[in-house]
């Protein structure tokens, strides 16, 4: 028997198979496997018909209506790759990937006007296809880009990473076999809960691990993410079994005392990506869930999601060390190029849409261990491995030189992250025109008042680990840390409060 | 030209200190020491001077004074109100 299905034909094997399942589920709707097939294909045949030979990409615009899923399955079922693009991005940006994605055709769940584009519904193109026999040849497999998701890089154009169906089906593979791993004896799937935007490829570890598993997706729109009361219900009514969103997302819930496995039973798996995993975080969860597992992985964009993984243990929480992003999957490599990770293999994206100078500079072609010819990636993450363990230090820009000294940002925030109290710690720069003029630590730690006294407390702590160059100036307590749309800790704004 | 009595100067180091040091403690607690606490270093230092010079208008050189005449903010200030 074949085992190596493309994620179509895995997700045409779970609709035969459990048609009346719910496939999807957001406060939008629902959609039940045998829908989203179906859909997807009166989508597809649409497609075709309306844009004939032209293959480029499709934007999909939403959030998070199961139209969005029936959207994404229609584009790659006719022959062409889709971008989704969420409703939080500004318009300026919208256009901006818009012009460069280059069809006039706009897949949009939600109100959008946009000059110059023709915008249309899934429900529209679905009442058009003319429902004729399904031309399977042009369904996106192997090297055939099946989405592209643009990067809200930290300056300048946004950057569109082109990731091929071969390099998600690879990673699904990993995925599928990461979450069975970590669940109960005998379970591959369940409930899924999804927080990212579509926009963000955190979201693509939930949306497929679920459909190419047969599991529900319970989808949470940003107004339910804001309205803790509200969510904990919609999470615990549909089950919630496991739980995809970045670190700061569960911070938040944490905050609610209510967060805990007495009230969310089903709950045993934890994934986290995107960001850093404190010990904090990871340490609380397993107190509050000692029957779920709490897993952190780690990778970019530019390579399929996440390509390193660890189930986290009481062990790795009394070391000095921070977490570990895991150990590397089968099919991928990560070396040093100095600090900076670089990571090759069979889930490493075609390069940057439409950008060869881009491409050109991040990407390159490489050998793996066997000889085996392969692309590579330069994260810009700086880290380390030991003992098969990879970890990372920080971001290879966020380092900064002040008074002639190299300092890594992530070092000091991982060093005050292991202070009692601390729960989150973001440092950055005082610029004084272009120069930098010392760092300031922003910290979250609701059990301190948060007075000098506590700032120069922790700055003591910090001194027996830190040379004293790398000391913030100051500490300046906060309630809550800013996150930013896709939920990660928001650099900038708090940046912005020191100007 | 504005008045300079005690309670101008006194706000106008308390403001520049803010600044330098960025922590309002400067000024809810004038008898911190600014050196012990890290709160000025060499660099700011000189920019505490020249602050004076330019706010104040008084021209303070580094060498006519120790750094313990001046490390906290009522010492900043007295050492101000001496030379006007």
């Amino acid at each position: 028997m074949r085992t190596d299905y493309s994620v179509i034909e895995r997700i045409e094997r779970i609709a035969a198979a459990y048609p009346e399942r719910t496939a999807f589920k957001s406060r939008a709707g629902e959609m039940s496997y045998r829908q989203l097939w179906e859909r997807s294909q009166q989508i597809a045949s649409a497609l075709s018909d309306r844009l004939a030979r032209d293959e480029r990409p499709v934007m999909v615009y939403g959030h998070k209506s199961p139209w969005m899923a029936a959207a994404f399955l229609g584009c790659v079922r006719a022959g062409r790759a889709y971008c989704p693009v969420d409703v939080s991005m500004p318009e300026s940006r919208i256009r901006d990937i818009a012009a460069r994605i280059g069809n006039p055709l706009i897949i949009a769940t939600e109100p959008l006007a946009l000059a110059g584009y023709e915008i249309t519904t899934p429900k529209q193109l679905m009442q058009e296809g003319s429902g004729r026999c399904e031309d399977r040849s042009l369904w996106q497999r192997d090297e055939d880009t099946f989405y592209i998701i643009f990067t809200s890089g930290s300056t300048g154009k946004p950057k569109g990473v082109e990731i091929s169906a071969r390099s998600l089906q690879n990673f699904l593979t990993w995925s599928r076999g990461l979450i069975a791993e970590a669940l109960p004896g005998g379970e591959s799937t369940g409930v899924f809960i999804n927080q990212a935007p579509f926009s963000f490829d955190l979201s693509v570890f939930d949306l497929y691990s679920c459909l190419t598993s047969g599991g529900t997706l319970i989808s949470l729109d940003k107004e339910l993410q804001g309205d803790t009361a509200a969510m904990f219900a919609f999470l615990r009514e549909g089950g919630a079994r496991i739980w995809v969103s970045t670190p700061s997302f569960a911070d938040m819930c944490l905050a609610d005392p209510a967060f805990c496995g007495d009230n969310f039973a089903a709950l045993k798996l934890f994934l986290f990506c995107g960001e850093r995993l404190s010990k904090e975080t990871a340490a609380a969860l397993m107190e509050r869930f000692p029957q779920a597992r709490v897993v952190n992985t780690y990778g970019p964009t530019e390579s399929t999601v996440a390509v390193t993984a660890v189930t986290i243990t009481e062990e790795m929480l009394r070391t000095d060390e921070a977490l570990p992003v895991g150990r590397v999957r089968e099919g991928s490599e990560i070396f040093f190029d100095g600090e900076e990770m670089i990571i090759a293999g069979d889930t490493v994206a075609k390069g940057y849409f439409k950008d060869r100078q881009k491409t050109a500079a991040a990407f390159f072609e490489t050998e793996l261990k066997d000889g085996q010819k392969t692309r590579a990636y330069r994260t810009g993450d700086s880290g380390y491995c030991r003992d098969g363990y990879y970890y990372c230090t920080g971001r290879i820009d966020l380092q900064v030189k002040l008074h002639g000294y190299r300092i890594e940002l992530g070092d000091i925030e991982s060093n005050l992250l292991e202070i009692p109290h601390v729960q989150q710690a973001c440092v950055v720069p005082r610029y004084d025109g272009e120069r930098i003029r010392n760092l300031v630590s922003f910290v979250k730690a609701p059990e301190m008042d948060g007075t000098f006294r506590d700032g120069r407390f922790l700055r003591e702590l910090l001194k027996e680990k830190l040379p004293k160059y790398m000391i913030p100036k100051n500490i300046i307590f906060i309630d809550e840390m800013p996150m930013t749309v896709n939920g990660k800790l928001d650099r900038k704004k708090l940046e912005g409060m020191l100007a | 030209m504005e008045e300079r009595n005690e309670k101008n100067v006194r706000e106008v180091i308390y403001e520049l200190l803010e600044e330098i040091c960025g922590d309002d403690v400067v000024r809810h607690e004038p008898d911190i020491n600014l050196l012990e606490e890290d709160l000025i270093d060499s660099l700011d230092y000189t920019e505490l001077l020249i602050g004076i010079e330019e706010r104040i208008g008084l021209l303070m050189a580094p060498s006519e004074l120790t750094r313990e005449e001046m490390d906290t903010p009522n010492k900043i200030i007295a050492q101000v109100m001496k030379r006007l």
